[in-house]
């Protein structure tokens, strides 16, 4: 159960911190190879990590126990 | 004749609940019902989007105004450090920490009124023009876009504007499950309050994800004043 609560914590920050990651990344590709569609793939690979990691969005075909 | 009240009563608390739902299936209907809202603000926020790319071009091609990219990076790394309280807020709650849930609410909150902070005053400019009248003084280099400033300034208010509504209806929501958790609604296994407001928020920062490089990074800097 601990090991449960410390793995979930553990998995939520290392999920931010490559959304943190992937943001200046954005930045480094603005400034330097100024690519449109680099800038969007890596938006879209952000939000992937946010509805899957915290919007949970598998649970919509999860059969709740309780 | 309390024989009689009691039989009455059975049949009244029957009647109420004749047509609830088990919980888990109620809140598969709940996540179903949420997600299906969320999947309707996508247009409008698709509108915008598109809006930006059919209206932000010249003849070179893609452009956008020449915007403060500090404020938007500290804007977009505010809102990420709030959903990441968000979603710690419900992994508490999901273990029974309570005031681990509470604190990371509080800190989602303040995170997100900082980030609402941050588009009034810093990128609308609204800091700006109150010390340029009081005081004769601006803080920040770019001169900040206006709403009157052509098809960009439209744009950008568009965007930003629909943006920052839901986020002061997400920091509500926030409020309204800190209110409620005060008064222990949420446990272990019982907490779509907390579980609707997270996925909300997040979307709110799912939406931002996109509207960061489409306002800020795609497409050569122009100026933009009329």
């Amino acid at each position: 159960m601990q090991d449960n609560k410390r793995a979930a914590y553990a998995l939520i920050r290392n999920v931010f911190l490559v959304l943190f990651v992937v943001s200046l990344a954005e930045l480094a590709v603005a400034i330097y190879l100024e690519s449109t569609v680099l800038l969007l793939l890596l938006a879209s690979a952000k939000a992937v990590l946010v509805v899957y990691y915290f919007m949970h969005i598998y649970r919509l075909w999860r059969q709740e126990a309780h | 004749m309390s024989a009689v009240t009691t039989h009455h009563d059975d049949h009244a608390h029957d009647d109420t609940h004749a047509h609830e739902l088990p919980y888990g299936q109620q809140l598969r209907a709940n996540r179903l019902g949420l997600w299906l809202f969320l999947f309707s603000e996508v247009f409008l926020f698709v509108g915008l989007f598109a809006a930006r790319f059919y209206l932000w071009r010249d003849a070179s091609g893609v452009v956008r105004p020449e915007l403060d990219q500090v404020a938007g990076l500290i804007a977009t790394s505010v809102l990420l450090i709030s959903s990441y309280f968000m979603v710690r807020a419900e992994v508490a709650v999901q273990h029974g920490e309570q005031k681990k849930m509470h604190n990371s609410l509080i800190m989602t909150f303040v995170m997100g009124s900082l980030f609402l902070l941050s588009v009034i005053f810093i990128e609308w400019g609204v800091l700006d023009l109150i010390l340029d009248n009081m005081f004769g003084v601006t803080l920040f280099a770019h001169e900040a876009i206006k709403p009157g400033d052509g098809a960009f300034g439209a744009v950008f208010y568009g965007m930003t504007g629909m943006h920052a509504l839901h986020v002061i209806s997400g920091l509500v929501l926030i409020l309204i499950i800190l209110a409620n958790g005060h008064k222990g609604a949420f446990t272990e296994e019982r907490h779509w309050g907390v579980e609707a407001c997270a996925v909300y928020w997040h979307y709110v920062d799912v939406v931002w994800i996109f509207f960061y490089p489409a306002l800020y990074l795609i497409g050569t800097a122009v100026t933009y004043h009329t």
